[in-house]
């Protein structure tokens, strides 16, 4: 296997390099061979080949040791994903791993002893996968606006409405909805798949299509109450759980943005004009210039908010640089991107080649509901105007 | 005192961005904002009558915690309250 490239923060080598020797054949023997295919088909992953992963440690790697995971910190989990991004050229795979995981952390947070040994316990163990529910039909990303209902019935709870889009879905045992009551609080619940008038259908998302992407029904859905996560105020433990998992979702992408540059240049090296490597035209060194500069600043980026994490600097609900990272990447990364294919030509084009059109979509997909990242600049923008009122006054 | 809202608050205030209320306290004027917009109290109260913690509050630029209730306000106060959103 080739060594990891560059030498930034090489006090997190270790981490890397154990994340490659624990994780580095079963990513590039069992998952990558088939990614073209899962992705033309829409098609996931087995049961199977996530069991595998949880097997070797891979899907429990940071979930709590008190019920049996691996306990790995933020810091430590976000450079083993970079790792597994490098690694793993299907990104789906690590989509699929990390929203798994984040499922997990909200489960361990919120559940009662029941939901933990019923559904934490098992998940460290691979026996149960699980997604979470909250885009809703009608109110998108906007908690306020959510139609997915829950009203009480003695003892138990019943769900009512449609999550359009979840992902992981097809291959989920445990789906964690976000449901509003009858005081518009937004109270949040762990369904099995096989609870009656549960429906999951596949969907044919055109990024990160081995995904399991589906849609969720929910018509009459009744729960027994130890399957209440979140008795109230759902909208916080969303915003907690989905500013962690931007920057989940964006690790592994730099893994994988070292990677497209080292496809490129071996690419290129391989392509000769008038008997030269294209490597040697200076159009091409700048541009490879500008990609591994987009890697290495993305790559600063991420550890920076993973050290802030670790050393417990990020407000869970508010810190806004987890999303500005997150989107600073993925804009990076599609930049990236799009560099690539401006110099490896026609090769580009063909799909079960280079793949840099399959990671194209797979970054693109990063921008779903980016609406609330302008949302966050206009927070900042209004934070930065407030700081300056008050600072222009002390002078 | 004023009230600056902004965002999705703002659906439930008629839109209007820039509320006055007369209040000596922060707690006062919540709840003079929410009697005066009925249909914010659910989204901006928990059930315990307080802030949810999901909203910022910023007196004169200032953070102030949801709890301060017996927070002395002054006429040429403003109090902006934020709403945390993350999607995608």
């Amino acid at each position: 296997m080739r060594k990891y490239g560059s030498n930034v923060y090489s006090k997190y080598q270790k981490i890397l390099d154990d994340t490659r020797s624990r994780f580095g054949e079963f990513l590039t023997e069992k998952v990558n061979p088939g990614t073209y295919e899962r992705d033309v088909a829409g098609s996931t992953f087995t049961r199977e080949l996530m069991k595998e992963a949880a097997d070797i440690g891979l899907v429990s790697y940071a979930m709590p040791a008190a019920v049996g995971g691996g306990g790995a910190s933020w810091l430590e989990w976000g450079v083993a994903l970079e790792m597994i991004g490098y690694l793993c050229v299907d990104s789906s795979f690590t989509l699929v791993v990390a929203q798994n995981h984040m499922a997990h952390q909200l489960i361990c947070r919120h559940g009662n002893p029941e939901i933990l040994d019923e559904i934490a316990r098992p998940m460290t163990k691979g026996d149960r996968l699980c997604a979470f529910a909250y885009t809703d039909a009608d109110g998108g990303s906007d908690p306020f606006a959510f139609s997915t209902k829950v009203r009480k019935d003695g003892n138990h709870y019943v769900l009512d409405g449609l999550k359009p889009i979840v992902a992981g879905a097809m291959l989920a045992d445990t789906i964690l909805v976000w449901a509003t009551d009858e005081n518009h609080d937004l109270q949040v619940f762990a369904i099995d798949r096989n609870d009656p008038n549960v429906d999951v259908s596949p969907l044919d998302p055109g990024a990160m299509r081995a995904g399991g992407f589906g849609r969720l029904f929910m018509s009459g859905v009744r729960l027994p109450a130890h399957r209440r996560l979140a008795a109230s105020d759902g909208v916080s433990v969303a915003q907690e759980f989905l500013h962690e998992r931007k920057i989940t979702l964006v690790a592994p992408g730099i893994g994988r943005m070292l990677d497209i540059i080292e496809n490129t240049c071996d690419a290129l090296e391989e392509t000769t004009r008038f008997g030269r490597p294209l490597t040697e035209l200076k159009n091409v060194q700048s541009v490879l210039g500008r990609m591994y500069s987009s890697y290495v600043i993305s790559r600063m980026s991420l550890y920076g908010i993973l050290e802030r994490m670790e050393e417990g600097l990020c407000e869970p609900l508010w810190d806004p640089w987890m999303a500005v990272t997150k989107n600073f990447i993925v804009q990076q990364a599609i930049e990236l991107c799009q560099d690539a294919i401006r110099v490896l030509g026609f090769r580009v084009f063909l799909r079960d080649e280079m793949q840099v059109e399959r990671y194209l979509r797979d970054f693109l997909s990063c921008l779903i509901s980016i609406g609330t990242m302008d949302k966050a600049l206009v927070d900042i923008g209004e934070r930065t105007i407030h700081h300056r009122q008050r600072t222009k006054k002390l002078r | 005192m004023k009230f600056h809202l902004s965002g999705l608050l703002m659906r439930y205030s008629d839109y209007q961005k820039d509320i006055p209320v007369e209040a000596a306290t922060f707690g006062e004027a919540v709840k003079s904002l929410v009697a005066k917009f009925p249909d914010l109290r659910p989204v901006l109260l928990d059930n315990q009558g307080l802030v949810r913690e999901v909203h910022r509050i910023f007196l004169n630029g200032d953070v102030v915690r949801r709890d301060e209730v017996d927070r002395k306000l002054t006429d040429a106060d403003a109090i902006d309250i934020m709403t945390a959103l993350a999607g995608g």
